[in-house]
């Protein structure tokens, strides 16, 4: 049986709190996860696996966060995501919202397409399939 | 008055070979040193491969009493036990009658011996309580007194390199270890220079040497996701500044220099290889492993060695770079370099024997170092192979692929570790 | 070369009877032991079942608020150093970034880029729990009910049941890695990983580096736990801890005393800050004391056996006392590690007689053990701490349990109650138990 979205939220909520150290309000869906809860690079491997026990789920590296993609020097041209970069991106992280990053493809602010919810609808895909 | 600082002896163990020349001849030759890992079946690991120093055997290094007094050695402080003797004869230290030896230290930048893998899994799957899903430590401490070795658990300890080295040659004067991760043995000869400055040593053997390549070091650093999985290309896997990088190559062995006082080594009418002129070390305090964006603690550190050696910047003739093939460290050690040396950073060449040798963290530094003395010897310097696909944040000058002839008369060495740790060397062949 | 004069200006103590250098000299002075049985695991199957436990410490009172999430890969000795570290920056009266964004001080009074860091560590325990459960996901026959072999094929592929960040725990150098960050220390930074002699070698560096230039402050000493299932199986299986005293944990330590007969595990850490004369002065510091000189040496004669002479000790001492421009004459305060082990107690007595001649059955020895135990690298820097606090306040807390000497220990060993102390000059020493390498300083009370 697959969750809500409620309950997906909640779970990563808890999630997020235990590997970034933040308080409970301060994971809104729209939080980046960089930016607003202070995440470096190994933190992400630390969701990750945390997300894989809380969902039973795998999470194969690149899937949710593809720094294959994103740190592929091809793709950038004086410090913006050319268009097939973000055509690659795109396809690989269906579960973005790119609405912001495609109007100003500063490598700098790829990092805010990790939101919170960016991982809420990745679980989403994952648990419903 | 101030001392003076020069090396007079250097001997190694790396993946490609157990002595000074075949080593170097295989680095200028552009021979990689990686292959499948044998040490242990890592068949199903992420990463498959390593490079291992191959069919090492101490007793060619020791005689037999030194061999007896040594052999339950780790694997790395065997490596450094071998380095440190071909140093010592390399410098002409062993021919000596008399040495005050409460005048002559070590300073290493020693690993940890590997863990006691198979006894150490056993235990903790005996101890595991598997009902209740924890560990039960009655049951393992039973288990764990039967199986673990006192002796392999005493030469875990990092100092212990150090301790043999100490003992093979009755050396009693200061005797540290610094275990600042990939750092490490840079850190180690830096901070042994400075010792001899000082006057708390006349002569001090300082390098490193570390041997990851077993189970739990190759996990740690898989889990991480810091080392390259090219398992289907071994030799090739070790790219610094190419673009297509992913990862560094876990590499072990034993890089040990003599260090001794000007006065001192010409007194006894040493070779003097090259003298140590510089050395910085700053910390990132930053964060745990992304390294500041800015680069400021490599810059700082270049900047701190280039000014403790009173050189001018358009003097260094070659940069040795930690280049670990990894994303962020190539491109984060160019932008350092490019801050240091602005517009003249192109005119300077830079190349990571890390491409063939491997990556051998607390001994890279060490090794790396020997190979800045071997160019300036030669006046040649090493290419960085695997070097194929440009990467526009990695623009300087690295040596693709064939060694060069050059002029080299200064060179500089940076080691950066996990934990913020940068630390820089600048040497100079000697002009008295 | 410059050659600064350098003093000591803050002390962090983390130890089995205190947080806070106060606290545990006072409960040291009080006669009160650190020494009990173990509760953080199950000690019953193990030969040795007490050691000096640290039970109320919570690392996030040492960090700023944005810290925190670093707190899951900090491993017990770094949240030791932690501690250790913020405690000497607040007793030093440095604001550093820490204190700043913790809102108890409105802005950063020190160089960053002038604040260098010298930390001693051991080798860092795997947490057992979390590594056991990991590898026991990997055995060929995980029906069986017993004798479950493990298959190193299966943990290629079940390596990811551990914490991808494993290793980050267990690297030394994270302690200092740690610390330069939450008090944004970017000037030179070291870790020391000598066991017993860690901390006297990492101040021993740290003092040398303010002395030629390179730093106006740096934070150093050394910080350890042995408090786990393989901290305390590796001294087991090595000979090295009082294995006869279960029952009555707080007289298992006995240092230099006749029915000694081993050390007991620990945990805790000491930081000092060192500090430039002048820097100190031009910020008002208060100033404990001045490091006048330091030597070092190592037993060559072997890494595990004793040298019954104390050689690489006297060595060691004497150049220290060479560099401070002293003679043994002068000193009348002497620190030994004291670890109640019966040929390593042995050794430092007959060190001590070897340099200081006659002397050496006067000058009061201040001893800790007794009460704190042995937690190899973080251990001299207590005692260092402690050194410099005794000779502040003039009194010298008594060694527990050193009650009737050997006579291959005669000493004035401070025992039974405390004693007024007027000391001006102290010597220090700590040699690591395996590998021989030996650290030892020379304090002064007053700056003249």
């Amino acid at each position: 049986m697959s969750m809500s979205r409620d309950e997906v939220f909640t779970k990563v909520k808890d999630v997020l709190v235990d590997a970034l150290g933040v308080d409970d309000d301060e994971v809104s869906e729209e939080a980046t996860l960089t930016g607003d809860l202070g995440a470096e690079s190994i933190d992400f491997l630390d969701i990750v696996f945390r997300l894989e026990k809380t969902f039973e789920i795998k999470i194969p590296r690149g899937e949710l966060f593809p720094d294959d993609i994103m740190n592929n020097a091809e793709y950038v041209e004086n410090g913006r995501m050319t268009q097939k970069g973000m055509d690659t991106l795109k396809a690989a992280m269906p579960h973005a919202d790119f609405s912001d990053f495609e109007k100003d493809p500063d490598v700098s602010k790829m990092s805010d397409l990790f939101t919170v919810k960016t991982i809420v609808n990745y679980v989403e895909s994952k648990t419903a399939a | 008055m101030n001392r003076r600082v020069v090396i007079t002896g250097i001997g190694w163990i790396t993946p490609l070979g157990h002595d000074i020349e075949t080593a170097w001849g295989n680095i200028l030759a552009g021979n990689s040193g990686v292959a499948p890992t044998t040490i242990f079946d890592a068949k199903t690991f992420p990463t498959t491969f390593s490079a291992e120093v191959k069919d090492f055997d101490l007793k060619k290094f020791l005689n037999d009493d030194e061999f007896e007094d040594h052999r339950n050695v780790s694997r790395q402080a065997g490596f450094a036990l071998a380095a440190a003797k071909m140093a010592w004869k390399n410098s002409g230290l062993d021919a000596l009658p008399a040495l005050d030896k409460t005048m002559v230290g070590i300073y290493l930048g020693g690993g940890e011996g590997p863990l006691d893998f198979t006894s150490f899994a056993q235990a903790a799957i005996d101890g595991w309580d598997y009902d209740g899903n924890d560990l039960d430590a009655t049951r393992w401490a039973e288990v764990a007194a039967k199986v673990l070795s006192p002796v392999k658990e005493l030469e875990q300890d990092p100092n212990m390199a150090a301790s043999h080295i100490g003992h093979c040659f009755g050396l009693e004067g200061p005797n540290f270890n610094t275990l600042t991760a990939c750092a490490a043995s840079t850190q180690a000869i830096g901070e042994a220079t400075h010792m001899i400055r000082y006057g708390d040593a006349d002569i001090m053997i300082s390098g490193g040497c570390h041997s990851m390549i077993h189970p739990l070091g190759v996990t740690g650093f898989n889990l991480l996701t810091a080392l390259s999985n090219r398992n289907d290309s071994p030799t090739t896997a070790s790219r610094p500044f190419d673009r297509t990088r992913d990862g560094f190559v876990l590499g072990e062995g034993a890089g040990m220099l003599i260090l001794e006082e000007l006065e001192h080594a010409q007194k006894r009418g040493a070779t003097i290889l090259a003298e140590i002129v510089g050395y910085g070390s700053t910390a990132d305090a930053f964060r745990i492993t992304d390294i500041h964006e800015d680069a400021r603690g490599g810059i700082a550190a270049m900047r701190m060695a280039i000014e403790d050696a009173g050189v001018d910047l358009k003097s260094i003739d070659y940069i040795s770079a930690h280049g670990t093939s990894t994303a962020e460290n190539d491109k984060i050690e160019t932008k350092a370099i490019r801050g240091v040396f602005g517009d003249h950073a192109p005119n300077v060449p830079v190349s990571s024997v890390k491409s063939m040798m491997g990556h051998l963290i607390a001994a890279a530094g060490a090794c790396e170092l020997i190979t800045c003395i071997l160019a300036i010897r030669d006046q040649v310097l090493p290419p960085t192979v695997n070097y194929e696909n440009p990467d526009p944040l990695c623009d300087l000058d690295y040596v693709p692929n064939e060694k060069r002839p050059a002029n080299v008369k200064t060179c500089l060495s940076n080691s950066f570790g996990f934990g913020g740790q940068n630390d820089t060397l600048v040497i100079r062949a000697f002009e008295g | 070369m410059s050659n600064k004069r350098v003093v000591i200006t803050g002390l962090g103590v983390v130890s089995p009877v205190g947080l806070g250098i106060d606290e545990t000299f006072d409960a040291l002075v009080e006669k009160q032991c650190g020494v009990r049985r173990i509760e953080s695991f199950d000690p019953s199957k193990f030969a040795s079942q007490i050691g000096g436990e640290i039970r109320d410490l919570k690392v996030n009172n040492y960090v700023f608020k944005k810290y925190r999430k670093s707190v899951k890969v900090m491993a017990r000795d770094i949240e030791l150093a932690v501690a250790a570290a913020y405690l000497a920056v607040k007793d030093g009266g440095l604001n550093t970034k820490c204190v700043v964004d913790r809102e108890e001080a409105d802005a950063v009074n020190i160089d960053s880029t002038r604040f260098g860091a010298n930390i001693g560590a051991g080798l860092i325990c795997a947490d057992l729990n979390e590594l056991a459960g990991a590898l026991s996901t990997a055995v060929d026959n995980p029906e069986a009910p017993i004798d479950r072999a493990f298959s190193l094929g299966k943990w290629g592929e079940k390596m990811s049941n551990l914490t991808p960040l494993w290793l980050l725990k267990f690297l030394p150098n994270m302690l200092a890695c740690h610390v330069t960050i939450v008090h944004d220390c970017q000037a030179p930074s070291n870790t020391i990983t000598c066991g017993e002699a860690s901390s006297h070698l990492a101040i021993g560096e740290a003092f040398r580096t303010i002395k030629r230039g390179a730093a106006d402050v740096c934070i150093c000493g050394g910080a350890e736990s042995k408090m786990n299932p393989m901290g305390l199986m590796r001294p087991i299986l090595n000979n090295r801890v009082v294995t006869d005293y279960n029952d009555r944990p707080e007289q298992a330590c006995r240092p230099f005393d006749e029915k000694r007969s081993g050390s007991v595990i620990s945990e805790g850490g000491g930081l000092l800050i060192l500090e430039d004369y002048e820097h100190a002065k031009a910020r008002n510091a208060t100033i404990y004391g001045e490091v006048l000189g330091f030597g070092a040496s190592a037993n060559a004669s072997h890494w595990r056996d004793v040298q019954s002479d104390g050689r690489a000790l006297q060595i060691a001492a004497r150049k220290a006392v060479a560099d401070a421009g002293v003679s043994f004459d002068d000193i009348d305060l002497i620190n030994p590690a004291g670890l109640g082990l019966s040929k390593e107690d042995a050794a430092e007595a007959a060190a001590i007689h070897g340099v200081f001649g006659k002397k050496a059955t006067e000058t009061p020895v201040l001893c800790t053990k007794g009460a704190l135990g042995n937690n190899g690298a973080g251990s001299g820097a207590i005692d260092l701490a402690v050194t410099v606090k005794a000779m502040q306040r003039g009194v010298c807390p008594p060694s527990l349990n050193t009650e009737s000497l050997t006579a291959d220990c005669q000493l004035n060993v401070v025992r039974k109650d405390p004693i007024d102390l007027r000391a001006e000059l102290a010597l220090s020493f700590a040699g690591a138990l395996s590998g021989g390498q030996t650290g030892a300083l020379v304090l002064r009370r007053s700056v003249s």
